[in-house]
């Protein structure tokens, strides 16, 4: 991935980068590493451990599959198709019923990278069904605490000056009640704002002697050892030739994200003695209402995601339902998103410049399943159930008529079929239009579960801090562990959830580590 | 055995051969969509031979069980097993031919207006060059189920039936169509309530790519900021 990318890349390969990251992403030879910690992904899970041990003196050793991508090669790039680079499968990654689209990252720095940066914590009701549902032990002070110093760390902010694309969901709602807000991002006020990822707020930041990043290894193998990991294989493969990393190290952290962590432990049979690894899967899948006004919005200016309506959502109606939230899109992406194909899209897409976007996610039931096919890969299956797509065609309506009130001369919906309002009175066909199988086009962000956290080691996979209830040496530390999905955007917990959890490993480190 | 015997047991044998070996290839295809399996060309191939060497001794045991006639066995199975190869071979060469299908989508969906348009050209390559990237990355298991609707979309059976649906008649490959048809063949899936997930889904691809491409900006006055503003500010 991306060996070739930008002309100094080849050379920087040959120089081991030494930038303030120790990170090396081309491989020659096989290699043997013996560390104190492993861990597998780089993402907002993974970095965050990766930090935490390594300024403790622990040698930390990272894998990463995707390739690396300075702030800087990102910033200079002009084609956008070479971003996509970042994003898992380029963005194609869909489920076994191509119904549902998952965007990931891949890359070092994983979702971070690649996110808006929208920070919540976890609402109380929500940790409420976690800890009635699963038995999960942390307290909400103890939570609340670690999301505090997260926060710090990524320096999270309350959005300002969105721009007025993100002010028309924000007027619509004033005008019919409705509870909403501008949202939290981590991000820096310097040259116009620069949102935070993991590599800025965590890996550059570790002790360069201490941590470690293979970025172009694949985590393949796991070996165990009676109740114990005892290394990690990973592999490099470069122009058909592939180079094997074995790694030893005290303890494993696997943060390769939602479905690959999975994916690794059944590929491995590792970790599932509950048989629940690759269970209780949840998307937050959202879909997409377009306002069209009759004067110039002009969103590609403004930020990307800004202000959310949070009037459906589990803080306020005390029970799964929906959050909305404004969001300004790629003409790409507005082209999937508007109805017809080739003259009649292109007629939408010429309203770019009038159009404001809002996004409707669902808290939904954890009822997706990992599992693997014949060749060993992940298969995803995932149908929204009926409740939850009643919620999202409220959600819809929802959105139409708060753009209305905003003065939107015309709303299309995110149905597969085509669904174009003119006015309140039309509201009607997004009745019609029905929430069955295949009516909505979906995308989630926020793929979670699969290794839920629990007390019981005979339904979840780790304890409350990420440690294997089956595998001694083994944590868990991505939005894997959720026990069901959050009702916001997942990446601040995960990244909190993971502080907490390294943490609790440098409590136990003179008993793990010697 | 009669001559008309004879030529209608060497019309089955051709038909059934090729439609053995036509079919043989699309169900490997299904294969590695729902299992997964099977996916490097090595193991197809030996797939293949197994299917190919088991049918063609089923019907070679039936011809001759029926007519006790080993000289008509043997032609007719040989007929058979040639006709299997070929039926293979058609389809594999129709599954690889999806990228044709998918420029002749691309120029259907965004058509040349002006012969002189250089510019549109460049587009259109660089779109078909994006989709091929997306593709390539995407897992094989949901690339072999768009080869298939790639497959479906354009087959002469597709064409026909879709196109009668709407009272006209087509007796041709999507491919193959004229320009005004290949517009009006896709409109009758997208305007269809059964079949519009599949212009959704291609449209997905090659409308996500057309406007991937920089070279598709100016037209509609977009500067390019949107996805690098969402990762750098």
């Amino acid at each position: 991935m991306g060996q070739n990318w930008l002309p100094w890349r080849s050379l920087k390969e040959k120089l081991y980068q030494l930038t303030a990251l120790s990170i090396k992403t081309s491989f020659d030879a096989n290699e043997t590493k013996n560390v104190d910690v492993c861990i597998i992904g780089t993402g907002a899970g993974g970095a965050v451990v990766g930090y935490h041990l390594a300024q403790s003196g622990l040698k930390v050793l990272m894998l990463e599959k995707g390739d690396y991508y300075s702030h800087d090669q990102i910033k200079s790039e002009t084609r956008e198709e070479n971003l996509q680079k970042l994003w898992k499968n380029r963005g194609a990654q869909v489920t076994r019923l191509p119904l549902l689209a998952i965007t990931q990252g891949e890359c070092v720095g994983g979702s971070t990278i690649i996110n808006y940066g929208m920070c919540f914590r976890v609402p109380n009701e929500t940790l409420q069904i976690w800890k009635s549902e699963t038995g999960v032990e942390f307290s909400k002070d103890e939570l609340h605490n670690e999301y505090a110093e997260v926060e710090k760390q990524i320096q999270v902010r309350k959005i300002t000056d969105a721009g007025l694309s993100h002010e028309k969901l924000e007027l619509g709602c004033k005008k019919l009640g409705y509870s909403g807000n501008w949202m939290y991002k981590n991000y820096i006020a310097d040259e116009g704002g620069i949102k935070q990822n993991v590599l800025f707020s965590y890996l550059e930041k570790a002790n360069p002697q201490n941590l470690e990043i293979y970025a172009n290894c694949k985590a393949t193998k796991i070996l165990k050892n009676g109740n114990k990991i005892s290394g990690i294989q990973a592999v490099h493969t470069n122009n058909d030739k592939t180079v094997t990393i074995d790694v030893k190290s005290t303890i494993v952290v696997l943060s390769a994200g939602t479905i690959a962590s999975s994916e690794l432990l059944l590929q491995n049979k590792i970790a599932n003695s509950s048989g629940h690894v690759g269970k209780h899967l949840s998307f937050h899948p959202a879909s997409s209402v377009i306002a069209q006004f009759d004067h110039v919005i002009n969103g590609q200016n403004d930020l990307s995601m800004a202000f959310h309506c949070d009037e459906f959502g589990i803080v306020k109606t005390k029970k799964p339902g929906f959050m909305i939230e404004s969001v300004f899109i790629s003409p790409a992406t507005f082209s999937t998103a508007t109805p017809g194909i080739g003259e009649e899209n292109a007629e939408f897409i010429g309203k770019y410049d009038y159009s404001a976007v809002a996004g409707v996610l669902i808290q939904d039931e954890a009822n997706g399943n990992i599992s693997l096919n014949w060749s060993n890969d992940a298969v995803v299956d995932y149908i929204l159930s009926n409740a939850d797509g009643e919620k999202l065609l409220k959600g819809l309506k929802t959105v139409a008529e708060i753009f209305f009130a905003a003065g939107a001369t015309k709303v299309i919906t995110g149905h597969i079929q085509k669904t174009v309002l003119e006015s309140t009175d039309d509201l009607s066909l997004i009745d019609e239009r029905g929430s069955g199988l295949g009516s909505f086009r979906l995308v989630s962000a926020h793929p979670q579960g699969g290794n839920r956290m629990g007390a019981d080691k005979k339904t979840s996979i780790v304890n409350s801090y990420c440690r294997s209830h089956d595998v001694e040496n083994l944590y868990i530390c991505d939005a894997s562990v959720f026990p069901t999905s959050l009702g916001v955007n997942p990446q601040l917990t995960v990244m909190t959830i993971a502080s907490l959890a390294a943490k609790k490993i440098l409590e136990q480190k003179t008993d793990i580590f010697g | 055995m009669s001559t008309s015997d004879l030529i209608i047991y060497l019309i089955l044998s051709l038909l059934i051969g090729y439609g053995i070996g036509f079919f043989t290839v699309k169900i490997n295809h299904l294969l590695v969509i729902f299992l997964g399996k099977l996916w490097s060309s090595g193991n197809a191939q030996k797939r293949y031979i197994l299917v190919g060497g088991i049918a063609t001794i089923v019907f070679g045991m039936a011809v001759f069980l029926k007519t006790n006639d080993f000289t008509l066995t043997i032609l007719s199975t040989s007929v058979f097993a040639i006709l299997f190869l070929v039926g293979v071979k058609h389809a594999m060469h129709r599954f690889n031919q999806y990228l044709e299908i998918l420029n002749a989508l691309i120029q259907s969906l965004f058509p040349k207006k002006d012969p002189n348009d250089d510019q549109h050209d460049a587009l259109l390559a660089d779109t078909s060059k994006i989709s091929q990237q997306m593709l390539e990355s995407m897992r094989k298991s949901s690339l072999e189920s768009l080869k298939i609707l790639f497959f479906f979309f354009d087959s002469v059976f597709a064409v026909f039936l879709i196109s009668l649906t709407k009272g006209k008649f087509r007796f041709n490959r999507f491919v193959h169509l004229s320009d005004k048809d290949q517009v009006d063949y896709m409109h009758i899936w997208a305007d269809s309530e059964i079949l519009n997930l599949a212009p959704v889904a291609l449209k997905a691809l090659i409308g996500y790519s057309y406007y991937t491409s920089h070279l598709s900006w100016d037209k509609i006055g977009y500067r390019g900021e949107v996805l690098r503003r969402s990762y750098i500010n």
